[in-house]
């Protein structure tokens, strides 16, 4: 049994799209949110009211009697997150922190001890046919790579086949969506920069060693040779073009699936899955 | 002078950010400096076509380097690491640099001394030349942590060169999302503009870079973009910009010819005229009115 990621490195090219049609065709399994800036998969399977469970992440908590001033603490922090400041106990910006522990490590006086802060939510929903799971990062906390981390950890105590609707772009929160799938869909647009950032995504996919294979939607708008020859080149196959239609554009504005509307979506959306089979089998 | 900073935003991706963001370079052609801290999917550059005269390396993090002479497999390293970075195997302990977030722990913890931290480069920026004027963009590589920080580093040197050189405006097209490039990108600026679409998901997501953008303190002001997708999002979205009191920049119809421009990698202004004009007739009068 798989887990497949949904990626597409520009933002906008259909990925949610093709993650709400694949979840449509599946009986069983679990659908996972991992675009958890924006997390919208959740809107077009209409998945109402869910259960919530925070997510924390792990800062230091300074004990001001224990603590010297002597700022050591803040000299080994990587990520600028503790500031000193003449000899007072130092400041700590939670947004910074990545949770490491170094500064507890460090401290001479053992005044530093491990808090937790909210970054965000999970939201899970054992729906009829599939459990759903959708991270959700809280407005202003920089770091979704551990509310990525916290879905996974999640999902994988729970049923496969699994679809993840992952994160845009090619860095750290796209790579903790995709090193932990099987199998890795790309989708993309046949302009310039659509295969500007299919390059990117594709590089970054190919790096983690993880088989992968391209849809191209509205392949009728802009120059889809080139992103065939670009696919051809790289050695990853095309599994599906999708022509623009103005009937799936204004069904995904209200929240409905492209499968659900579109005979053209359901053929590619089973191409999609026999063709994953197919490969991990 | 201080030069006033324009962070053109989405949310959602794919909403026509670059396009928008394109045509506003025409229009403020010379009068501005340009700069793209998209970083992990740039796509400015394709419309504007810099020279790049200048390119410079970026180098945010350190990550370990494992000296197997010294290494006694003890696992002091492997237990610290909370990011799972760091792995023993058979033929010793390797560093898994995509999960290593640089904190340098290991390095710290061992007692044979065999780990040093180095940097390396995660990326390149360039100044470019273009027949709109200077454009700073840049390239994380593929998979790399911090794009935050080279957000923030370009935005330092296009506001140099603004300072040094009297460009009263920066134009910058930014990241997607609302997490560390946005924050990055955002904190500071003179004004937000979110380019959205009418569509469920571009609703919700402006919210959420709403109130990003109340939590920074920075003005928001939307372009509704594909504003004939539809009727019910498109009425919505309106409710949400008066309700919040965002400034309204304008709307604009989906038009195939943008894509087709784009995909002939030119800046798509015939295709955005005329509400292009109009909208930045209302951001000009809205940057003249911010007092620095």
């Amino acid at each position: 049994m798989f887990r497949l990621t949904v990626v597409s490195g520009k933002g906008g090219t259909g990925k949610t799209c093709v993650a709400s049609s694949l979840a449509s065709a599946l009986q069983e399994g679990t659908i996972i949110d991992l675009d958890v800036d924006e997390p919208d998969l959740g809107l077009v399977l209409n998945i109402q009211n869910p259960e919530k469970e925070s997510i924390y992440k792990v800062i230091p908590k300074i004990d001001i009697q224990r603590c010297i001033g002597c700022g050591i603490c803040a000299d080994n922090c990587a990520f600028g997150a503790l500031n000193q400041f003449g000899m007072n106990p130092p400041l700590v910006n939670e947004k910074l922190c990545h949770g490491c522990g170094v500064c507890e490590y460090v401290c001479p006086q053992k005044a530093i001890k491990e808090s937790q802060i909210k970054i965000g939510d999970l939201n899970i929903k054992h729906t009829k046919n599939w459990w759903f799971i959708e991270g959700r990062l809280t407005i202003g906390e920089p770091n979704p790579v551990p509310v990525i981390h916290a879905a996974l950890e999640k999902a994988n105590s729970l049923p496969f086949p699994q679809i993840v609707d992952g994160p845009p772009g090619t860095a750290c929160p796209m790579v903790a969506a995709v090193e932990q799938s099987h199998f890795v869909v790309l989708v993309t647009e046949p302009t310039p920069f659509g295969l500007s950032d299919l390059a990117l995504a594709a590089e970054t996919v190919q790096e983690l060693r993880i088989p992968a294979a391209v849809v191209i939607n509205r392949s009728d708008l802009g120059n889809k040779e080139e992103t065939e020859a670009f696919c051809k080149k790289i050695n990853i196959p095309i599994l599906a073009c999708l022509p623009f239609s103005k009937k799936v554009a204004h069904a995904y504005a209200e929240g409905i699936a492209p499968f659900c509307v579109d005979q053209r979506w359901q053929e590619a959306t089973y191409t999609i899955l026999g063709h994953v089979k197919e490969v991990l089998s | 002078m201080i030069p006033k900073e324009i962070v053109v935003v989405s949310g959602k991706g794919g909403t026509g950010k670059t396009s928008v963001v394109s045509a506003l370079c025409a229009l403020f052609s010379k009068k501005a400096l340009f700069c793209d801290v998209d970083v992990d999917a740039p796509n400015l550059q394709l419309l504007l076509h810099p020279n790049d005269g200048q390119s410079f390396s970026f180098s945010g993090r350190k990550v370990p380097e494992i000296d197997s002479n010294l290494c006694n497999l003890c696992g002091a390293c492997v237990n610290f690491c909370r990011f799972d970075a760091i792995k023993k195997e058979i033929n010793g302990i390797t560093s898994l640099l995509w999960k290593c977030e640089g904190c340098g722990g290991c390095a710290l913890v061992c007692p044979k001394n065999a780990i040093t931290m180095n940097s390396y480069e995660q990326g390149q920026y360039w100044r470019g030349e273009t027949s709109l004027g200077p454009l700073w963009h840049a390239r994380l590589h593929a998979g790399e942590e911090n794009s935050g920080m080279l957000v923030a580093k370009l935005r330092r040197e296009v506001r140099q060169e603004a300072i040094k050189n009297n460009y009263p405006l920066i134009i910058v097209d930014g990241p997607p999302g609302i997490s560390c490039p946005a924050i990055s990108a955002l904190t500071g600026a003179t004004l937000a503009v979110a380019v959205t679409e009418p569509s469920l998901s571009g609703l919700h997501d402006l919210l959420r870079l709403g109130d990003l953008c109340s939590s920074l303190e920075v003005p928001l002001a939307v372009i509704l973009n594909k504003a004939d997708l539809s009727e019910i999002r498109n009425a919505e979205i309106q409710d949400q910009i008066k309700n919040k009191n965002w400034q309204f920049l304008g709307s604009i119809p989906f038009r195939p010819s943008v894509v087709e421009a784009i995909s002939s990698e030119e800046i798509p202004l015939d295709s955005l005229h005329p509400e292009i004009e109009t909208i930045y007739t209302n951001l000009l009068q809205i940057i003249n009115n911010i007092k620095m």
